[in-house]
C-alpha cells in the first residue's frame, strides 16, 4: 500500500542521452525528483530543459544512461518488451498529453479512445465504466459515441483526461500542460481544478509539467525547477516563489505576467540572465 | 463507404463494374454455345441469330467465348491485386512499425522491384513457373507490390508517430493491437484507392500479355487473346476487334473512375471534423 | 486627448447569417496602446484582421462598420491602394512566427528584399538597414543572424525577426496578436519589453492582443475584454485590475489570484 513515507515516484541521479551517432548528446544530467501520494508536484522549465524527456523516461519510452526511476518501490528504467507492457497494462503511472486534440485517435468514438486501457487488459464492463469516468470529468456520458471533432476543445481535454480514472489504480500522474498556446486560462484553469479533484483522497500523486508556473503553482503543492537538464532548485511552493534561491527561478518568477505588478523590472532581469551567463562559463 | 454511392462518378464505375463480375460469374451459364466448340463449315462469319457476334477464325461462337473470357480476364487481374496487396502492405506496415533493418531491406527490395521491366519479368516467371495466366499473374503481383507498399508506409507514418498512437503503447497495448486499432484504419483507405487503380492496370496487362499469348494456353478465351486473333482476321471481319476492345476500356475506365471517386469522398473533409 | 489614429465604429463580421463579431468599437490614439483581452474564439483575431483588411475568405465586414486610420477608410480602400496602408503604415505579427517566414530563405534576405522593392533601398543600404533592425529588435549578434535560415533561429529570435520585418517601413500601428503565446515566460517578458520600447522610442501605436489578461495589462494603456465576439468591458488596464465591473473579467483577475504566483506573493 502507498503511503506517505514510500514515494510513488522516485528519480535519482537520472541521466538520459538522446539522439543518433554524433548527434546523440545528455539531455537530462543526474535528476532527482519524488512524488509522494496525495501531492501535486509541478515540473517547470523553458523549452528544452528536457522536461518531455523526464516525462518519457518515466514512462518507459526512453533508455537511461545512470540513475533509477523506481514507481512504488520497484525498479521500472530497465523495463523492456512484454515486462514493459505488462507495467503499463498495470496502470500505476498514467499520462495526460497537453494536447487533447492529438492525443485522441480522430476516427474513434472518445468512448473507444477513454476505454483502451481497459480494452487492452480484457477487462469486463467497460461500457459503464468508461460511462463513469466520463461522469467524474464533468462529461454526458452521450458524447462517448461521438467523434473528437464532433465535440468543443474543452470536453475534448476532458474526455482526454477521463483515459486516467477509468483505470481504478492510478498512483502517480504525469501531465503535460505546457505550451499553452493553445488553451486559454480559463480552460486551463478549469483542467487544473479538474486534475486537482482526480487527487482521489490521498492515493494519487500527480506531475504537472508547465513551462509557466504562474499557470500552475496555485495547485502544486512542491515545485521542482528543471534547467538545462538540471533540477536547480526544488522546494514547497510557497517557499519557492517567495524565497527562490536560483538565479534562473528568480528570473522565472519575475519574468510571469502578473495582475499584482510583482514581477521583477527589465534591469533586475537582465541582472539575473547576466548571471546565468556566468554560471554557465564557470 | 457510403459517401462514394452519392458520387456520380463512382456510381457509374460501380455499376460497370458490378455488370462485368456478373458477366464473370453467370458467363459460362449465358453462353449459348461452348466457347472451345470449333465449327469448321462457318469460319470468321458476321453476326446472324445462330451467332450473336459471329465466329471466329476456327468456327467458335464469338459471344459465348467473350463471355467466358470476362471471367478470366477479372479473375487474373484480381489476383495479380490481391498478390500486389499482399506483398506490398504487409511489409508497408511493419516497415514502420520495426524499425530501420527491416525498413532498409524493403525499401531495397522494393526499388528493385520497380526497376525490373514488367514484361520480361513476367516471360521469365512463366518459363520458371510454367507456362500459366495464374504464374503470370503472380508475376505481376509482384511489380504493382511496391505500389503498395509506398501507399501504405505514406499513410502509416504520420499515424505511428502520433500521440494517440503513443498513447495506446502506454496503456501496454501490444503491436498488433496498435495496428489494428489505429493504423491499419488510416491505410485502408488509401489502399483501397490504390487498389480500384491498380485493378485497372492489371486488366491492361492481362490484355497485353494474353494478346502477346504469354500465360495462355491456346483454347483458352480471354478478352486480350480474343483481341490479337481478330486483329489477325481484321481484313475479314473488320469490326471484330471492337467488342473485347469496348469491354477493356469499359472496365479499365470502372476501375478508374472508383479510384477517382474513392480519393473524392476520403480528400473531403468529413462532417464535424473541426481545427483548433 | 490625442488625435486618434486608429478608429473602429460598430465593426461586425459575418459569416453567411451567422455574426461573429458583433458592434466593436474601438479607438487608439497616435503613440498609443489598446490590448484586447479574452478567451479563444472571442473575436479578437476577427477584429485584427478587419483592420488589415485580411479577413478569411466567406467572412465580410457589416455595412454599417466603419475603421478609420489616420482619416482613411479602409473598409472603403481599393485593393491596390492596401500594400500601401498594410505592411507600410500597420505592421503585424502573429502566434506563429515560424509560418510567416520562408524556409528556404536566410530571414536577413527576407527583411532586406522588403526594404529594397518596399522602400527603394540600394542591395548595401538594405544589408545595412536590415542588420541595424535586427539590432534594434534586440537580436544578439545580428550579422550572424541576418545571414541564419528561420529553422536555425528558436522561436523567440523568430519573432524578433519577424518584428524587424514588420516595423521596417516605420508604420505608425503595429499589431500583434498573440504574438508572445507561444514563447517561453523569461522570452515573452523580453519581447513585451521591445514593444514597449518601440513605442517609446518610435512613438509607435500598438494593439496588443492576448487571451492574458496581465500581459495586456504589462503594455497597454487602455483595454478592452471581449467575449463570444461582443465587448464586455473597456478601460485603462489599472482600472480593469483594480476594479473590474463585469464578472468575466472578475474571473479573469482571480484566477490569476487563485492559481497564480500572486497568490504566494501577497502574504509574503
Ligand atoms: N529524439 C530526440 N533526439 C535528439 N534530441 C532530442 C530529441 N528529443 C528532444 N531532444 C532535445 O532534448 C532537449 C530537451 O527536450 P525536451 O525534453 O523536449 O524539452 P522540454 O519538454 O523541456 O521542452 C532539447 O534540446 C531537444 O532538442
Ligand atoms: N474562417 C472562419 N470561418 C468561420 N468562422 C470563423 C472563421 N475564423 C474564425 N471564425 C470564428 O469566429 C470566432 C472568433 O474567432 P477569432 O477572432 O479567431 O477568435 P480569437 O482570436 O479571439 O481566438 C470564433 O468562434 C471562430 O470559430
Ligand atoms: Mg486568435
Amino acid at each position: 500500500m502507498p503511503d506517505r513515507t514510500s514515494p510513488l515516484l522516485k528519480v535519482r541521479d537520472l541521466a538520459v542521452s538522446l539522439g543518433r551517432g554524433r548527434a546523440r548528446r545528455e539531455i537530462l544530467h543526474g535528476v532527482d525528483l519524488t512524488v509522494r501520494a496525495g501531492e501535486i508536484v509541478g515540473l517547470i522549465g523553458e523549452t528544452g530543459s528536457g522536461k518531455t524527456t523526464l516525462a518519457r523516461t518515466v514512462l518507459g519510452l526512453n533508455r537511461v544512461d545512470r540513475g533509477t526511476v523506481r514507481v512504488e518501490s520497484r525498479p521500472v528504467h530497465g523495463l523492456r518488451g512484454g515486462a514493459l507492457r505488462a507495467f503499463r497494462r498495470a496502470g500505476a503511472v498514467q499520462y495526460v498529453f497537453q494536447d487533447p486534440l492529438q492525443s485522441l485517435d480522430p476516427d474513434l468514438p472518445l468512448g473507444r479512445s477513454v476505454g483502451e486501457a481497459l480494452e487492452v487488459r480484457r477487462e469486463p464492463g467497460i461500457a459503464e465504466r468508461v460511462a463513469d469516468a466520463l461522469r467524474l470529468v464533468g462529461l454526458d456520458p452521450d458524447l462517448a459515441g461521438r467523434l473528437p471533432g464532433e465535440v468543443s476543445g474543452g470536453q475534448r481535454q476532458r474526455a482526454a483526461i477521463a483515459r486516467r480514472p477509468v483505470v481504478r489504480r492510478a498512483p502517480a500522474a504525469a501531465v503535460r500542460a505546457n505550451r499553452s498556446a493553445r488553451s486559454t486560462r480559463r480552460t486551463r484553469t478549469s483542467v487544473l481544478e479538474l486534475l486537482a479533484r482526480l487527487r482521489d483522497g490521498n492515493r494519487v500523486g500527480q506531475l504537472f509539467i508547465s513551462h509557466d508556473l504562474g499557470s500552475v503553482a496555485g495547485v502544486t503543492d512542491r515545485v521542482a525547477v528543471l534547467y538545462r537538464g538540471h533540477v536547480v532548485e526544488t522546494g514547497p511552493t510557497a517557499q519557492v516563489v517567495s524565497a527562490p534561491t536560483h538565479p534562473y527561478t528568480r528570473l522565472l518568477i519575475g519574468s510571469a505576467p502578473t495582475v499584482d505588478g510583482g514581477g521583477l523590472g527589465r534591469a533586475e532581469r537582465a541582472a539575473l540572465r547576466a548571471e546565468l551567463v556566468g554560471k554557465a562559463a564557470s | 463507404m457510403g459517401a462514394v454511392l452519392r458520387h456520380r462518378l463512382g456510381v457509374a464505375s460501380l455499376v460497370v463494374l458490378a455488370a462485368m463480375v456478373l458477366l464473370g460469374v453467370l458467363g459460362p451459364l449465358l453462353a449459348p454455345q461452348d466457347p472451345l466448340v470449333q465449327d469448321p463449315s462457318a469460319l470468321l462469319q458476321g453476326p446472324s441469330a445462330a451467332h450473336l457476334l459471329g465466329t471466329d477464325n476456327l468456327g467458335r461462337d464469338v459471344f459465348s467465348r467473350l463471355l467466358a473470357g470476362s471471367r478470366l480476364s477479372l479473375l487474373a487481374a484480381l489476383e495479380a491485386v490481391a498478390v500486389g496487396l499482399v506483398l506490398g502492405t504487409v511489409p508497408g506496415l511493419l516497415s514502420v512499425y520495426l524499425g530501420r533493418v527491416f525498413e532498409w531491406v524493403t525499401l531495397r527490395v522494393m526499388d528493385a522491384f520497380v526497376t525490373l521491366p514488367f514484361l520480361v519479368f513476367a516471360v521469365a516467371m512463366t518459363a520458371l513457373l510454367g507456362n500459366g495466366l495464374t504464374q503470370a499473374m503472380f508475376a505481376v503481383g509482384i511489380l504493382i507490390s511496391p505500389v503498395f507498399y509506398r501507399v501504405t508506409r505514406a499513410a502509416a507514418f504520420p499515424v505511428a508517430g502520433s500521440q494517440y498512437v503513443e498513447a495506446a503503447r502506454l496503456t501496454g497495448a501490444p503491436a498488433w493491437f496498435v495496428l489494428r486499432r489505429h493504423v491499419w484504419p488510416k491505410v485502408l483507405p488509401a489502399v483501397a484507392v490504390s487498389a480500384a487503380g491498380l485493378l485497372g492496370s492489371s486488366l491492361v496487362i492481362v490484355s497485353s500479355l494474353t494478346f502477346l499469348g504469354i500465360g495462355i494456353q491456346p483454347p483458352e478465351p480471354t478478352w486480350g487473346g480474343m483481341l490479337a486473333t481478330d486483329l489477325e482476321y481484321l481484313y475479314q471481319r473488320p469490326t471484330a476487334p471492337f467488342v473485347p476492345a469496348l469491354l477493356i476500356i469499359l472496365t479499365v475506365g470502372a476501375c478508374n473512375g472508383l479510384a477517382d471517386a474513392l480519393r473524392d469522398v476520403i480528400g473531403a473533409p468529413r462532417g464535424g471534423r473541426v481545427r483548433a | 486627448m490625442p488625435e486618434p489614429l486608429l478608429e473602429i465604429e460598430d465593426l461586425s463580421v459575418t459569416a453567411g447569417d451567422r455574426t461573429l463579431v458583433h458592434a466593436v468599437d474601438a479607438t487608439v490614439a497616435r503613440g498609443g496602446s489598446l490590448g484586447i483581452v479574452g478567451e479563444s474564439g472571442s473575436g479578437k483575431s476577427l477584429t485584427c484582421r478587419s483592420v488589415l483588411g485580411i479577413l478569411p475568405p466567406g467572412l465580410a465586414t457589416g455595412p454599417r462598420t466603419a475603421i478609420r486610420f489616420d482619416g482613411i477608410d479602409l473598409t472603403a480602400l481599393a485593393p491596390r491602394d492596401w500594400p500601401s496602408i498594410r505592411g507600410d503604415r500597420i505592421g503585424a505579427v502573429f502566434q506563429d512566427p515560424g509560418s510567416y517566414l520562408t524556409p528556404s530563405m536566410t530571414v536577413g534576405r527576407q527583411l532586406g528584399e522588403v526594404l529594397r522593392v518596399r522602400g527603394g533601398l540600394g542591395r548595401r543600404e538594405a544589408r545595412d538597414r536590415a542588420v541595424d533592425l535586427f539590432a534594434a529588435t534586440g537580436l544578439p549578434e545580428p550579422a550572424r543572424v541576418y545571414g541564419q535560415y528561420p529553422f536555425e533561429l528558436s522561436g523567440g529570435m523568430l519573432q524578433r525577426a519577424l518584428i524587424a520585418i514588420a516595423i521596417c517601413r516605420e508604420p505608425d500601428l503595429l499589431i500583434a496578436d498573440e504574438a508572445t503565446t507561444a514563447l517561453d515566460v523569461t522570452v515573452q517578458a523580453e519581447v513585451l519589453d521591445l514593444l514597449a520600447d518601440l513605442r517609446e522610442r518610435h512613438g509607435l501605436a500598438l494593439v496588443l492582443v492576448s487571451h492574458d489578461l496581465a500581459v495586456v495589462a504589462q503594455v497597454c494603456d487602455e483595454v478592452i475584454v471581449m467575449r463570444d465576439g461582443e465587448v464586455l468591458e473597456r478601460g485603462t488596464a489599472a482600472e480593469v485590475l483594480r476594479a473590474p465591473r463585469h464578472a468575466y473579467t472578475r474571473s479573469l483577475v482571480e484566477a490569476h489570484a487563485r492559481y497564480g504566483i500572486e497568490r504566494f506573493r501577497s502574504h509574503a
